[in-house]
């Protein structure tokens, strides 16, 4: 098919043409272009570049050096070649020696970079071949240029570490050094014991460079001493409010923010200017500031530089401290975890108001409380610290350090912080400082009105505290009970322990409470009346009037007949025989302090010679005239006979058993010697005291002399420190159970956890609180409050029998021993009225703690809250209602926890009510009926009567 | 000539051999004749896909821009590139990263390919987009082409995702959270379920992200999932689409060019819409070379003076394009690296994690409304598209740009009313913030309605629709429309990579974000 050829058609194909000539020209240039540009590639990376010139030069080097014929052959040996070390248990893929080719040719040592040798000659123990370089140095192993190997490449995340900061790589591989190694690890060497001297210790680890060895060293003690794990969890352990540090030392520079920072933009001054100044780095930051020299924080970089992560998981090796087999004390585990936020002495601190968007849990203003004030530590008690330590206390920054709560800390290292914290108190006064110190009543009056009257009330008429005025308390409490119930306080009641007052302030506070049952009689008087004068207007002084008083005051003990009961036999003639009237005097009217015989201080002079006369009715012939000298018998001896013979009833330190207790101060004060000879030797009828002169029936002849060795022995008794308590009630618990729950459970509760009756399965209580002490309470009742005789008397409600009280006591003690468990731990206080308790929370505590007693979350712009947490379920497990009281009676000394209790001239006094009102609407919030009963124990008292 | 002549000796059989093998190849001489030339194009698998001979206006650099070409010379350079980088490569978590650190520092050209092969992949996706935005302008998509244009649709979907699925393959912090960028927009129908409360049985979105990565969030499973799909599954996928796309090029007539109207004004075309029936279609068919074709004869009304033979001259340009972009390529794989940050760490997510630059415009939308941005845009995008043949059925002449000077007109004032709303979009939400800002409490219903995203949409629409009032011309309301959505594409693209940083927040430069 042809066609014409038309003009159009050749100017169309010249058109063509000239375009087509175009193209192949354009066609031949681009093609030339490429295939230049691929020649110049090629050249480029298969003959220039960085490591081939390097190596080349290498190569001169090696030639220029070479002397013996076999290094000229090395030289000529040598090849330009990409060069690598391949550990593959080390991750390690380390091509640096393909430029740093004469790392370990010690020929190099003056030769210029990058062909030197390694200095030093740390790596002779680290063989390159099998180490690596980037285990130590970091950097990009991978790389074969600068930029990369190096780690200048910023997406490169582990940038090269050189001089000092290759010493925070050794922990890599010796994992001693971590926070929890023990002290005899590798860099331990360079600073423990005492420092080595350079010499040796470089004997001892060639190569080692001491002065960085000793910076990380030195971080790692900072880290442990300034309380870093406060906030910061190392390997589980430890708070959370700051970022972990278990792997702080992998992090990349892209990690930290260079913003603030003014130096180079390296993580290791990052590190160095946070620690110096952590606000001005971290804007926002809780890191409290932190007192540290430039040095320290440059070793504390070094050493977070140095957490590295291990082969094996943290949760592997959570316990390596004991593996350094001294057990870290209460102290270093206080600076170790606490002492960021509450004070190297816990005096506390306010740490840094965060920006609230950024931690919206924490209430914004983070006060820490102090610890060491009196006020805390007497309120709190070791087993509200305890919990709290363990729990934690949710809504503030104080998490729960318990390993079971997930904080790490084991039970017996939460045990040592909080015997450390305890150990704050102020120190107990000394016993000989109690024991001389002679009160001053007025004074005490003064120490009264401004510590115990809000309480107790201004007449010690009772209140939130127990009635301190009644004649049978005063007549059953001795003055140690008193003394020692002040200084310790009846923990988790509302009994603060008052450690703070003097010895002499706590005479006069004694003295002040006995001038509320003053004595009443005088001794003089008494015995010229028991022996027969009448003075005008003492007729009553009678055998007769003797017999009344005494069925209505001694013989719920001592029986109706004198035929003995809970206390002795008095109708003993031998007994009678040889007790002079004086002896009785002071029996009746000082009583048997901590032994169960009341101080009968209140009768008057004809009372007491009447009931003396009423006993001689018992007494068959006369008096036995006794020498009043002193006997002198071998003390030691004496020790070894009473051990044998007298301490299987009377106690080993005669402190009382069977028999009643002889180391007694009224009773040495008033019992001569030679009655004592004359009972040792004849006994004393009607009582389980047998004459030892006899012997037989199983006891022992004791020889005359040995007699005067043990009365020389329990006289000896009088100078030294009484023990006080005795405890041997041996009835059976069981039936004493039963007998409790019938007559006691309704005002003390059925765990005698207390109801309108104070608590009784208080631990604190029952150890200063003899058996005397209570069957004697339970006898005589306490006059002036609810609780009743319980034996046959006029006020008695019921009848038990000596036997079942016996039985009550042992029931009693056995919680001493074991602390009953309840199904509820708390009791709401009486009266509670949460109407009333709420209007006096919303106008006198929400101000400071928030109307529901949090934070309220909803609305951040509330400035209010800023006191801890009370609503809060771990709080309320742990405070006990007698904690409340105390607290808000009180306040806390050094917080803003003003004393609300009157009289106590803080913002607003509240009455007892209004505080129980208030204690009652903040326990209100609990949800939570019952708590562990490990934490139970204690947490039974519950309304502040302070359980005597 | 005698007999001892004629018959070869070893010698001469030797020395004819490479000639033999050449003729036994080629199976002709070299093409002189028109007819020797038309004959090498069909004899040979690869050139007779074009036409033996082409209109001269084919040859002419605006009637294609050669983009088609250079897509696909593209894809070439990226197959012989990603083949060599599939030998290195190891598709595991532990090995990749390490794997191309090797690639980077020791395999003899190994950072070049791999730069060629990243700048190319971006290469080639901004010249689908711009490839598409030539054919749509010049109107190519008009009847017969239709399907084509269908086909062009699913080239560019594949090569997004190609290049989407290449991305995560280092396995560094810019790709891992790139993917889980991308995966989150995938799983966006949560927010509406979410809004709806009905996530808990109905979780479509979640269903998506589930798919495409194998797990939760981005891990082992995803890897190998995106290593499958872009060297296999994708690729294979592409050269299917293409070849067809390439048939079609030819069977719808070749280059789309002015007055090659349909001989026959109403029939089969815009104005029925409805294809003829058999029996009326059958007169009007020839059987052409190889196949039943439209109308009477293969290259139908071509004048020979008008048309030139593809041998050498197109083959040539043809040539041209290709080691141009060969040569751009290597030069860019040359001069710039391509990125490798650091290893990639779940725990550390990037600040901003934004994903790969095409999709920039998608997540600048999906922080204003992840299901609107996610799913309901690009779906009425990716569908409006694909419609635009079949809803724009109108007659005009084809291979004009913009179809004359109306055209250009909408086209400018289309540019600049897209520029303006979509910059408005942007700007206000940056300056004034939205609803969510107002009223914390909204429901999130109302934001996915009311989202600068959808009023963009909107206001886009109402634009096209006005036009469409205005000059009573469905092509002018096309063009409105798709213009509109290019500059907006472009712009939101724009700030998503330059102006969003840290919290996509909004920032001038990259030098006034807080430093991290």
């Amino acid at each position: 098919m042809t066609h014409p050829r038309s003009p159009l058609a050749e100017r169309v194909k010249g058109e063509i043409l000239a375009k087509d000539h175009q193209v192949k020209l354009w066609l031949l240039i681009l093609s030339v272009v490429t295939l230049l540009v691929l020649a110049l590639a090629a050249i480029n990376e298969n003959m220039l570049g960085e490591w081939r010139s390097h190596q080349r030069s290498y190569r001169t080097l090696l030639h220029e050096r070479a002397v013996a014929d076999w290094e000229k052959e090395l030289a000529d040996s040598f090849e330009v070649q990409l060069r690598q070390i391949v550990v593959p248990e080390l991750g390690a893929f380390d091509r640096c020696v393909t430029c740093h080719t004469g790392i370990d040719n010690p020929a190099m040592a003056d030769a210029p970079h990058p062909h030197r040798t390694h200095p030093g000659d740390l790596h002779e123990w680290h063989d390159v071949e099998k180490v690596g370089c980037t285990v130590c140095h970091d950097g990009q192993g991978r790389g074969i240029n600068r930029w990369a190997a190096h780690g200048e490449d910023p997406h490169w995340e582990a940038p090269l570490r050189t001089g000092a900061e290759v010493y925070a790589n050794c922990s890599r591989c010796h994992m001693e050094n971590d926070l929890y190694g023990g002290e005899a690890d590798l860099f331990s060497r360079a600073e423990f014991p005492s420092p080595l001297d350079e010499g040796e210790l470089r004997a001892s680890i060639p190569g080692f460079d001491t002065a960085s060895a000793r910076k990380v060293v030195r971080g790692k003690r900072l880290t442990l001493r300034e309380g870093c794990l406060g906030c910061h969890a190392y390997r589980g352990r430890g708070g959370s409010l700051g970022p972990d540090l278990t792997t702080i030392g992998d992090e990349s520079p892209h990690h930290f923010s260079f913003a603030h920072i003014e130096g180079e933009r390296t993580v290791r001054q990052w590190m160095l200017e946070h620690f110096l100044e952590p606000e001005r780095v971290s804007p926002n930051t809780l890191m409290p500031e932190v007192e540290l020299a430039e040095e320290e924080a440059e070793n504390l970089a070094l050493y977070m530089m140095s957490l590295h992560r291990k082969g094996l998981p943290a949760t592997y090796t959570p316990d390596s401290d004991r593996r350094s087999g001294t057990p870290v004390g209460g102290r270093e585990l206080y600076a170790m975890y606490c002492k960021a936020c509450h004070g190297s002495d816990g005096q506390g601190s306010t740490l840094r108001m965060p920006d609230e968007q950024l931690v919206a849990e924490v209430p914004p203003d983070l006060m820490v409380p102090s610890l060491n004030n009196p006020d805390t530590l007497s309120i709190a008690g070791e087993d509200y610290l305890t919990s709290i330590l363990e729990q934690g206390r949710p809504g503030t920054t104080m998490i729960a350090w318990g390993s079971a709560a997930g904080g790490g800390l084991r039970p017996e290292e939460v045990a040592r912080v909080v015997d450390y914290v305890a150990s704050w108190q102020p120190p107990h006064p000394r016993a000989q400082d109690l024991a001389s110190a002679v009160g001053e009543a007025e004074l005490g009056r003064f120490v009264y009105e401004r510590n115990c009257a809000s309480c107790h009330g201004w007449y010690a008429e009772g209140g939130i505290g127990v009635s301190l005025n009644t004649p049978s308390f005063h007549a059953l409490a001795s003055d140690r009970f008193l003394q020692e119930t002040i200084l310790e306080g009846r923990p988790t009641s509302g009994m603060p322990g008052w450690r703070q007052l003097s010895a002499q302030h706590i005479a006069d506070v004694v003295a002040w409470l006995r001038d509320w049952h003053p004595l009443d009689n005088d001794e003089r008087e008494v015995l010229s009346l028991a022996a027969g004068q009448r003075p005008a207007g003492s007729e009553r002084a009678t055998a007769d009037f003797g017999r009344l008083i005494y069925s209505e005051r001694c013989a719920v003990c001592h029986g109706g007949d004198g035929e003995g009961a809970i206390a002795p036999t008095l109708a003993s003639p031998d007994f009678l025989a040889l007790a002079s009237d004086a002896y009785l005097n002071t029996a009746i009217v000082d009583g048997r302090p901590g032994a169960g015989m009341p101080t009968w201080r209140g009768l008057a002079s004809a009372d007491v010679a009447s009931v003396i006369l009423f006993l001689r009715s018992w007494q068959e012939g006369p008096s036995r005239r006794l020498p009043t000298t002193p006997i002198a018998g071998d003390i030691d001896d004496g020790a070894e006979v009473f051990a044998g013979n007298c301490s299987g009833c009377h106690g080993e330190h005669a402190e009382g058993g069977v028999g009643p207790q002889l180391n007694n101060p009224v009773f040495l004060a008033s019992v001569s010697d030679a009655m004592m000879r004359a009972w040792v030797l004849d006994g004393r009828s009607g009582t389980a005291m047998r004459g030892f002169a006899r012997g037989g029936g199983g006891m022992t002849e004791l020889d005359p002399a040995a007699v005067d060795d043990v009365v020389s022995w329990i006289r000896a008794l009088e100078g030294q420190p009484r023990v006080e308590v005795s405890k041997n009630a041996a009835g059976n618990a069981g039936s004493g159970a039963v007998v409790f729950e019938q007559s006691c459970s309704g005002c003390h509760g059925v765990h005698g956890q207390g109801d309108t009756g104070p608590a009784l399965a208080n631990g604190d209580f029952l150890e200063l609180a003899s058996d005397g002490f209570l069957l004697g309470t339970m006898s005589l009742g306490r006059d002036g409050t609810e609780m009743r005789p319980v034996r046959a008397s006029a006020q008695s409600i019921v009848d038990l029998t000596v036997e079942q009280l016996e039985d009550v006591v042992t029931h009693l003690r056995v919680w001493e021993e074991s602390p009953p468990t309840m199904a509820q731990s708390h009791r709401y206080v009486v009266p509670w009225d949460l109407e009333r308790g709420e209007q006096l929370f919303v106008s006198n505590c929400a101000g400071c703690h928030g109307e529901q007693g949090r934070p309220d979350f909803d609305e951040p712009g509330k400035a209010s809250a800023w006191a801890p947490a009370l609503n809060n379920q771990g709080f309320l497990a742990s405070a006990t209602d007698g904690f409340l009281q105390a607290t808000i009676i009180n306040g806390r000394a050094e917080t803003a926890m003003r004393a609300f209790g009157d009289g106590t001239q803080g913002l607003v006094d509240l009455s007892d009510d209004d505080v129980n009102h208030v204690v009652s609407y903040i326990r209100s919030w609990s949800r939570q009926p019952d708590v562990p009963t490990t934490i139970l124990s204690t947490r039974t008292s519950s309304d502040g009567h302070a359980a005597e | 000539m005698n007999e001892q002549q004629q018959q070869p000796g070893t010698w001469e059989h030797l020395r004819g051999t490479p000639k033999a093998f050449w003729d036994s190849m080629v199976r002709h001489g070299k093409p002189t004749t028109d007819r020797s030339r038309s004959q090498v194009v069909f004899t040979n698998l690869f050139l007779h896909l074009h036409p033996t001979r082409v209109h001269r206006r084919t040859l002419r650099f605006d009637a294609t821009m050669a983009l088609g070409l250079v897509t696909t010379a593209l894809f070439g350079v990226l197959t012989v590139t990603g083949v060599l980088l599939m030998v290195y490569y190891k598709p595991s978590v532990d090995l990749a990263y390490d794997s191309v650190k090797d690639l980077q520092f020791v395999v003899p050209s190994g950072n070049a390919i791999r730069n060629i092969h990243r700048w190319s992949a971006h290469l080639m996706v901004a010249a689908v987009i711009l490839h598409m935005c030539r054919v749509f302008y010049a109107g190519a998509y008009r009847k017969p082409r239709e399907f084509n244009w269908l086909l062009g649709m699913a080239l560019f979907v594949v090569t997004l995702g190609l290049s989407f699925t290449g991305y995560l393959l280092p396995w560094d912090q810019l790709a891992y959270w790139a993917i889980t960028v991308g995966a989150n927009i995938a799983a966006s129908p949560r927010e509406l379920t979410d809004a709806l409360g009905m996530t808990a049985w109905f979780d479509p979105g979640g269903f998506i992200k589930e798919v495409l990565l194998g797990a939760s969030t981005v891990g082992p499973e995803a890897l190998i999932r995106f290593y499958v799909l872009h060297v296999m599954v994708l690729p294979l996928a592409l050269t299917g689409i293409l070849g067809l796309h390439f048939w079609r090029i030819r069977k719808d007539g070749g280059l789309a060019r002015p007055g090659i109207a349909p001989t026959h004004a109403g029939k089969g075309a815009a104005v029925g819409g409805s294809a003829p029936t058999a029996a009326a279609a059958a007169p009007t068919k020839s059987y052409g070379l190889m196949a039943v074709v439209k109308d009477r004869k293969p290259a139908t009304n071509l004048d020979p003076a008008d048309t030139v033979p593809a041998w050498p001259y197109l083959f040539r340009v043809e040539l041209l394009f290709l080691v141009g972009t060969i040569l751009v390529c290597l030069l860019l794989g040359l001069a710039f690296d391509a990125p490798l940050k650091e290893l990639a760490n779940p725990s550390v997510p990037e600040n901003p994690a934004k994903a790969p630059w095409y999709f920039l415009g998608l997540q600048e939308l999906v922080s204003y409304s992840a299901f609107v941005g996610g799913v309901l845009i690009p779906g009425v995008v990716v569908v409006g598209l694909s419609l635009i043949p079949y809803i724009d059925r109108e007659q005009f002449e084809p291979g004009v740009y913009f179809s004359g000077p109306r055209g250009k007109r909408v086209a400018w004032h289309s540019l600049i009313f897209g520029g303006v709303v979509a910059t408005l979009s942007v700007a206000f939400p940056v300056t004034f913030g939205w609803l969510r800002n107002w009223w914390p409490g909204i429901p999130q219903l109302i934001i996915i309605a009311m989202n600068p995203g959808t009023l963009l949409t909107a206001a886009i629409m109402a634009w096209s629709i006005w036009v469409h009032r205005k000059t009573g011309s469905t092509r002018m309301a096309a063009i409105a429309l798709f213009t509109c959505f290019l500059v907006g594409f472009a712009i939101l693209t724009y700030v998503g990579t330059v102006h969003r940083g840290p919290n996509w927040d909004f920032y001038w430069t990259h030098s006034s974000w807080p430093v991290h």
